[in-house]
């Protein structure tokens, strides 16, 4: 079966275990988007058929840390605008945001909300785990730039592809653009799609 | 008490309120709690809008003689915009003359028109021992469909699924006085 993308989910559908969860779902999840909050509600809905069909859910440091990172950014940016802010806003409020990382961790407690909640649901009987375990990292490290050069991927995307081929049947993401490219008629993969 | 049945319970109840007023209203929106309505023959609008902090919240433009009535509860957000404070156990429906910022232009409880109460919930409960404000529960579970997960999950993972889900808010830090940023 080749790598396949997939656009939307409904709830109820089969999706193929193991997934390797993207970080923007892990944000949309857990902290939503003042831009586009529909997001929050289909990541939303998309955990709930992950938890009912028992779904293997693989996440990976890359996964937690741009989630850390976009969560900050989020967070600071509901509190300068206090409502929605714009597209322009957020553009300048995360330009600040990166000249000045260490502040940002005031948030340090809601951040860490990222990983808790995963926690917590593993410990309520959900089935997630870290990838990749020990023995695969040199080969996940090793295939990602091949990945690069063979799919125009950023570093942390072709990670994120590389962890995926490597351990799962399913690569959740909102990204639509950062996997576009993406298709391999030799690997057995659905690049599941949740932007709007 | 499961939110649809909460929705039709206010819903229920403002039906009573719109007829202590008066005026004309049309189904709420699922999930919104806000119900509003027009009557064209009376050239004015009628808003009953619940937990809307204030006249703003309509969502519309206020036309010359037009009204609108907001009910309120204590503890909500919008309890101080009416500018008093407010006793356990009261609630109350005002009524706005739009173009008037001014919050004395709403009626007080007991002074006149209307003047029949009713006690409206503010909170969900999600799952057994579990409540939220209407607020939290838009802005967590808005689309959700609690009702179809909650069936199909076992009870402790359906619980840990309503707990951590949204529930990175943030809210209550102000960064503004320590956040120096580059411009």
């Amino acid at each position: 079966m080749p790598i396949t993308q997939k656009h939307g989910h409904k709830i109820g559908e089969e999706i193929r275990s193991p997934a390797y969860i993207d970080a923007n779902f892990l944000v949309y999840y857990s902290v939503g988007s003042y831009l586009v909050p529909d997001l929050q509600t289909v990541a939303r809905n998309v955990m709930g058929d992950l938890l009912a069909q028992g779904v293997s859910m693989l996440v990976s440091l890359v996964s937690v840390e741009e989630a850390w990172w976009a969560t900050l950014e989020e967070l600071f940016c509901r509190h300068i605008w206090q409502s929605p802010p714009t597209g322009e806003q957020c553009r300048l409020n995360r330009k600040k945001a990166h000249s000045n990382w260490a502040q940002l961790m005031l948030y340090r407690s809601e951040v860490e909300k990222i990983v808790e909640n995963l926690q917590e649901l593993r410990n309520h009987g959900a089935d997630i785990r870290f990838v990749p375990e020990v023995g695969d990292a040199f080969e996940v490290c090793h295939n990602a730039p091949n990945l690069m050069e063979k799919h125009s991927l950023f570093s942390a995307d072709a990670l994120h592809l590389s962890l995926a081929l490597s351990q799962a049947k399913t690569l959740i993401t909102f990204d639509v653009g950062d996997f576009k490219t993406v298709a391999d008629p030799d690997q057995d993969l659905t690049i599941m799609l949740l932007a709007l | 008490m499961p939110v649809r049945e909460l929705v039709q319970d206010r819903y229920e109840k403002t039906q009573q309120v719109a007829s202590v007023v008066d005026k004309y209203i049309i189904p709420p929106r699922y999930g919104h709690l806000a119900i509003s309505g027009i009557t064209a023959e009376e050239s004015s609008v009628l808003v009953v809008s619940l937990g809307s902090a204030n006249a703003t919240a309509f969502g519309q433009e206020w036309a010359e003689e037009e009204y609108g009535a907001d009910i309120s509860w204590p503890g909500s957000a919008n309890a101080t915009a009416f500018g008093q404070e407010w006793a356990e156990g009261e609630y109350g429906v005002y009524i706005r003359r739009p173009g008037s910022a001014n919050v004395t232009a709403f009626r007080q409880p007991g002074s006149g028109y209307p003047t029949t109460w009713y006690q409206i919930p503010n909170e969900v409960e999600v799952y057994t021992g579990y409540r939220v404000s209407i607020a939290e529960y838009e802005r967590r579970f808005k689309g959700v469909d609690l009702d179809y997960f909650r069936k199909v999950l076992p009870p402790e993972l359906f619980k840990a699924y309503v707990h951590t889900m949204g529930s990175i808010e943030g809210l209550g830090i102000k960064p503004e006085d320590r956040f120096k940023g580059k411009d």
